[in-house]
């Protein structure tokens, strides 16, 4: 009895779509908590409003799953109806979608009679009710189903307090139980959801209407195409534009706190520890924070809105060619800015096969960390000149050259992946493309910033711990034996001269190799390590003097070119590796993605290095 | 018999089953969203390069893409009109 005084659970279930998110971030305000199952993909959000706290479960259709994430959802549920600490279920409906709300409702509430757990029918986005005659009888509702159907909108705060009244004083599922328990198929339900409707929900369907006006635009054949790479290049200016100065900010907060405490410290190795080890690596990290805040605050808006399944509409037949869904769009957009959220946001493919393809050739689009690399190759080796009389750089031709060959690599990989597991996995496990093509809607920009922001601190907790450790072996391994200011003669310079033969086909020297290396944490500390080998404080800042250096080292336009190809291919990132492991529930995904992507790498590293001789490069 | 991937974009008719091999469970999945037997679904338009369709069935919009379409089946088109 004590455990049920203690704790007291609300669950919140609902359709995609009902405005569940939103009403969730109204009960429970900014504190929220997301928690992951292993191997899946499934997220319960969880938040505290008052003495209860709230469970914010995956939008569902219905009770009996289609996928695997569907499956552990609802037995998580399951598990959760049987536990005594569950105070009510709050069943979010839609009121401009009342049939099939009802729907979930009729599956929920036998299963709740069962384990005595009350259930509250919250009929959500009710401020979109409007018009002549349109109107829910709620009374007529409540007393039909026998649960108290309370009325809101989650946008305008409508009926919140009802709600919350309703909450503190759950009361069990009364009123016929007869007939809406025996309703044990599919089509009973469903005509019973549709008698429901028709009695005491609102006529007519005008939100549809004005739904197909607007797709009449945006899913049309002629102008969607168009329509849709106008809004990606917008998103994509957002992403790379709009974190900048947040990312300077981070930059300079995390390099001024290192070197205060760091002069707090004695000379000696725990100062210069905490000053190369542990700040300058974690600032690497911390850098492209802010920049995974945005992209999480444009896909929420992008979702919230209803754009983003027309755009897997859209997309769904040219990516279907590669044996990618058309919800594998936006994993691979978002890995251009970082390869760890875009492998999170693959998990709303609703095939397990494409899904596991789709994360797998995340790597291969160009993403941020990269851009550093870029930034001192191509400006210190590529030629200023300029193309088609003027209006292109031959620097920028050569970047978007890039972007453009990590895209391709996708697809290619994409479409092999496809024929090799094809015949192992098969189609059987394929779930179809059924996609709810929602009212188009303004997105709410509260609970988008804070879906974001609770995302965020799940990637940075999530990426650290390998991060920090990564960079901690690689500082050991260039501190000892000579201490600071040595890295010429540490183990890791060694390890370079050792190397030497390796990295020598592709026109890297030992330093370069020692860049390589280093880079395997993570690809930006590549620019640092540079910088160190060649005596330069500050790479990041100095990378005209850092590529004179490099030409004075002895490399030319081909040993750039090869390490451009190598970076564009190679996997080179420790938390890439582990959350793919995470998202994928096992290690052979990560292993077989690191040695192919290294392997082809270096091939192409080599083979663009020895053709760029041969010209004369 | 014709099924519902050769529904003409603005046309309406009645759901009048399914595929024997559809599975089941995706069967189930396309009834509690409304495509069940006796349903009026109207081909709202197609994507393009010859992708989804989007259906409207029980007043919601759904894309569903060829091979799900082909296994509902369909009985004699009705007229615009409908039952409303």
């Amino acid at each position: 009895m004590t455990a049920t005084a203690e704790r007291a659970d609300v669950l919140l279930v609902g359709n995609p779509n009902s405005g569940k998110s939103l009403l969730f971030t109204r009960l429970t305000g900014i504190a929220q908590k997301v928690a992951n199952y292993p191997g899946v993909t499934v997220e319960v959000r969880s938040g505290h409003a008052g003495g209860l706290t709230i469970h914010d479960y995956p939008g569902t259709y219905s009770l009996e799953p289609l996928t695997l994430d569907e499956r552990v959802a609802i037995e998580k549920l399951d598990a959760a109806l049987g536990d005594p600490g569950t105070r009510a279920i709050v069943c979010v409906l839609d009121a401009t979608r009342l049939e099939r709300s009802l729907y979930l409702l009729l599956e929920l509430l036998p299963r709740a009679r069962k384990a005595h757990v009350p259930v509250i029918a919250a009929v959500n986005i009710l401020d979109e009710v409007v018009g002549a005659g349109a109107h829910i009888d709620l009374p007529g509702l409540t007393a039909a189903v026998g649960c108290p159907c309370i009325g809101v909108s989650a946008k305008t705060g409508q009926g919140l307090d009802l709600l919350r009244d309703a909450l503190a004083h759950p009361e069990e599922i009364a009123g016929p139980a007869g007939e809406l328990d025996g309703a044990a198929t599919v089509e009973e339900r469903k005509r019973i959801a549709r008698q429901l409707n028709r009695a005491h929900g609102p006529p007519g369907d005008v939100l549809l209407r004005s739904q197909e006006r607007l797709d009449r635009l945006f899913l049309s054949t002629r102008l969607g195409l168009p329509v849709f790479v106008l809004v990606m290049a917008v998103l994509f200016q957002a992403i790379f534009t709009w974190a900048a100065p947040l990312m300077n900010a981070v930059r300079v907060v995390v390099a001024a706190t290192g070197t205060f405490v760091s002069g707090l410290l004695p000379a000696g190795l725990i100062h210069d520890f905490v000053r190369d080890g542990v700040f300058a690596g974690l600032g690497a990290f911390l850098t492209f924070v802010p920049q995974i805040f945005v992209l999480f605050l444009v896909i929420g808006a992008l979702e919230d809105s209803g754009y983003l399944a027309r755009a897997a509409v859209i997309l769904h037949r040219p990516l279907g060619w590669f044996g990618l869904s058309g919800r594998s769009f936006l994993p691979l957009l978002s890995g251009h800015a970082c390869a760890i959220p875009a492998m999170m946001a693959a998990r709303t493919i609703e095939s397990p096969r494409r899904r596991l393809i789709t994360v797998l050739v995340i790597p291969f689009t160009s993403c941020s960390a990269r851009l550093p690399i870029y930034a001192l190759l191509i400006g210190g080796f590529i030629p200023a000149r300029t193309l088609v009389g003027g209006l292109l750089g031959l620097q920028g031709a050569v970047f978007a050259g890039i972007y453009a060959f990590g895209i391709v690599m996708a697809l290619l990989a994409a479409a092999v992946l496809d024929r090799l597991t094809r015949r192992r996995l098969g189609n059987l496990s394929d779930a179809p493309f059924v996609v709810e093509l929602p009212p188009y809607r303004l997105p709410s920009v509260k609970p988008i910033v804070i879906a974001a922001a609770t995302r965020s601190w799940s990637f940075v907790q999530r990426a650290a711990p390998v991060i920090f450790t990564v960079v901690v072996c690689i500082w050991v391994l260039g501190y000892f034996p000579r201490g600071a200011g040595h890295l010429d003669q540490s183990w890791l310079a060694m390890l370079g001269q050792w190397l030497e033969p390796v990295f020598r086909p592709m026109g890297a020297d030992w330093k370069a190799g020692v860049g390589i290396v280093t880079s395997f944490a993570a690809r930006e500390v590549f620019v640092g390590t540079m910088g160190t080998l060649n005596g330069l404080e500050d790479a990041g800042t100095q990378l005209g003097a850092l590529s004179t250096q490099l030409h004075l080292g002895g490399m030319g336009l081909a040993g750039a070119l090869g390490l451009i190809a190598f970076y564009a291919l190679s996997l080179q990132c420790a938390s890439t590796l582990a959350v793919m492991r995470k998202e994928t529930g096992s290690a052979r995904a990560p292993v077989l993605a690191f040695v192919s992507m290294t392997l082809l790498a270096y091939a192409a590293a080599v083979t663009t290095f020895q053709v760029a001789r041969a010209l004369g490069a | 018999m014709t099924n519902l991937s050769h529904l003409p974009t603005g046309a309406s008719a009645r759901i009048s089953g399914f595929d024997s091999e559809l599975r089941p469970e995706v069967g189930r999945r396309l009834r509690a969203l409304g495509f069940v037997h006796g349903s009026e679904v109207r081909c709202v338009r197609r994507a393009p390069f010859g992708g989804p369709r989007v259906y409207a069935v029980c007043g919601a919009a759904f894309a569903l893409e060829p091979e799900v379409a082909s296994q509902v089946l369909l009985g004699a088109a009705s007229s615009d009109d409908g039952h409303r």
